[in-house]
């Protein structure tokens, strides 16, 4: 009679059930019958509903380091870029991703392309569903997509307050459709990277770090925003809103305890159920650390804490811990995430220096803290290698950084991907909008 | 002779001594414009002719045959340091000001921040601006009082500068020069 009352349960109903048994003694020593289905499924809508609302963490930091006047522009490319990535993953990224054996190019390119995602019918039956065994694959898909967005969300930092918004939205349809599905089934797909022995637990590498290469191949072809490199100088634009920017380091940073925490993709046992509060707990560590280390840092640099930095360390301290966040413990955790604030204050100026325009820190924060994130996996997992770890770095970054260069450039060919200087300097809200973010309030230039 | 204009217009009810001011055709027009903008009852059409006539010819506002009776006083301050004058003002019996956020520079030319790492400098430092139109016995006080109040002894305390001023009107009552202060 439990085990019908159970298969009945709604997947929202399943944490009252996780409740109700685990205070039954009856049932403390193993999970009934469909209950790791279920309670996986849980897991990823409940880890999903937290990485979606990333795009909000990410939508808020960018518009709160922006200027003014191209705050209703970030705000439309974060809104439009997180809506064409679910049009994309649904079209040919889901099954690009995940071939589930069935590859045309073995390890490498999915045969079930192109092919759109398919749910289980509604209602389905424990002998008809996809993998009783693990989850529900509309839950599987709908955890997945977010972490296809996130991917879109990092590269529209990066190539703000310049950048046309219909060619944007266009690359991040192929990087989210395409580039970013490709290299993920490489890994995640168990395509050849994961045969080798990469470790990418939750994605500094196969989501931070792509999504950086392809807004670094962007801000490449883009160029720097009019005036940002004056007679060898560089010329600080401050960001119009700290407060948003807070707001929204402090959402990525809860959306990042869905993103690494429903990457152990199980919560069905006991010890799934201690890695995930694990996984919560190092995440946090690694945060606190990324930003403290960058608070530290420009007080002894620049004589004056840069709040912007110590948001950009936060996220870095995330980034880094996002490639092994189960096996460390909590200081080393910290430790891991401080290296990543340490990054941030050393490579904003260094890319200023090479003339690399990245409005929000996007570079330094998922590129470069995602590549060390992804180093230090062998520090406290030895399952890793440095070998193996730093070729599949090299091999994903050369494929993304190749493939989004020439897709931005064939873009910037056929579309023109910047906007004219004077529309510019007007601003994008005006210029391409003729929508202000605050049409009551005065303007500074 | 103006003193005692105004004293017997400061009451709205004796609409006549207004009357008295304006030709009958500016006063035809003024009302016919402002009640086909469905603006006006014929009460606040009466007030608004008052303001926007009276303003018009020499004879009218504060300008005492004497001279000078007024002063308005113009201080750049630190933003910070608006409540201190705020609160000294009133302790002195100063009736109403105005107050602006501006941007400007001094002999300071800004100054120099960091902004991720980079170096830039502000050009434009954020300070406010209070205006007061004082009577002319007042003003040494009124510039003293803003001086101790604001100052704090670093580079960038701000200005104060005092101008003669000729006329004042409160438009409410028609009141003109110090009365309406």
């Amino acid at each position: 009679m439990l085990n019908s009352f159970y298969s009945k349960l709604s997947l929202v109903g399943a944490a009252a059930a996780l409740a109700a048994f685990a205070a039954t003694p009856a049932f403390a020593q193993e999970v009934p019958e469909h209950g790791v289905f279920i309670l996986n499924s849980v897991l990823f809508l409940m880890a999903g509903f937290l990485v979606m609302f990333m795009a909000c963490g990410f939508c808020m930091l960018e518009a709160g380091l922006v200027r003014a006047k191209n705050t209703t522009m970030q705000l439309t490319k974060n809104m439009a870029l997180f809506s064409t990535a679910a049009i994309g993953y649904y079209l040919i990224g889901y099954n690009l991703m995940y071939p589930l054996g069935d590859w045309s190019i073995d390890g490498v390119f999915s045969a079930l392309f192109p092919a759109v995602a398919v749910m289980e019918a509604v209602g389905v039956a424990p002998e008809a569903a996809d993998d009783i065994a693990y989850a529900s694959t509309a839950s599987d898909y709908f955890f997945q997509l977010m972490f296809c967005a996130a991917t879109a969300s990092i590269v529209s930092g990066t190539l703000a307050e310049r950048i046309k918004l219909w060619p944007f939205l266009l690359f991040t349809l192929i990087l989210t459709a395409f580039i970013y599905p490709l290299q993920a089934s490489w890994k995640w797909g168990g395509g050849f990277l994961d045969e080798m022995g990469f470790l990418d637990f939750a994605g500094s590498t196969v989501v931070h770090s792509v999504g950086g290469w392809a807004a670094l191949a962007g801000a490449l072809v883009l160029g720097a925003r009019a005036g940002k490199y004056k007679d060898g100088r560089v010329v600080p634009m401050p960001g119009a809103n700290l407060p948003l920017a807070t707001l929204g380091t402090f959402i990525l940073w809860l959306g990042w305890f869905g993103f690494n925490g429903g990457s152990q993709l199980a919560m069905g046992t006991v010890s799934d159920v201690a890695d995930v509060s694990r996984i919560f707990a190092n995440t946090n560590a690694a945060a606190a650390g990324g930003s403290l280390a960058a608070a530290v840092l420009t007080q002894i640099f620049y004589k004056k804490v840069d709040l912007t930095m110590v948001l950009n360390g936060a996220l870095a301290g995330l980034v880094s811990i996002t490639a092994e966040p189960l096996t460390p413990s909590l200081g080393v955790a910290t430790l891991i995430g401080g290296v990543g604030g340490l990054i941030v204050v050393f490579s904003v100026p260094m890319l200023d220096k090479m003339k690399i325009d990245d409005v929000v820190g996007a570079i330094p924060v998922h590129l470069i803290a995602g590549i060390w994130g992804t180093l230090a996996v062998p520090l406290t997992n030895s399952d890793a290698n440095f070998g193996t770890q730093i070729i599949s770095i090299a091999i994903v970054g050369a494929f993304t950084f190749a493939i989004s260069w020439v897709v931005w450039t064939v873009i910037n060919l056929i579309l023109g991907i910047r906007v004219s200087e004077e529309e510019e300097l007007e601003g994008l809200d005006k210029a391409e909008l003729g929508m202000e973010s605050y049409p009551d309030f005065s303007k500074q230039v | 002779m103006g003193n005692d204009y105004r004293k017997g217009c400061a009451n709205i009810a004796s609409h006549e001594c207004k009357f008295s001011r304006i030709s009958k055709h500016g006063k035809l027009l003024m009302k016919v414009r402002l009640q086909k903008l469905g603006l006006m009852t014929p009460r606040l059409t009466l007030k608004v002719i008052y303001v926007f006539k009276l303003p018009r010819g020499t004879g009218a506002g504060g300008v005492d045959k004497k001279g000078i009776t007024m002063k308005y006083i113009v201080a750049i301050i630190q933003p910070g340091r608006l409540t201190a004058v705020h609160e000294a003002l009133v302790g002195i019996g100063i009736e109403g000001l105005t107050t602006s956020e501006v941007q400007g520079y001094g002999r300071q030319k800004g100054k120099t921040e960091t902004y991720r790492g980079a170096e830039y400098t502000v050009h434009f430092l954020p300070k406010v601006k209070i205006e007061v139109a004082v009577d002319a016995k007042m003003a040494d006080k009124v510039v003293e009082t803003i001086k101790i109040a604001s100052e704090s002894g670093k580079i960038g305390d701000g200005k104060i500068f005092t101008f003669d001023l000729s006329s004042a009107t409160r438009i409410r009552t028609g009141e003109t020069g110090a009365d309406a202060l």
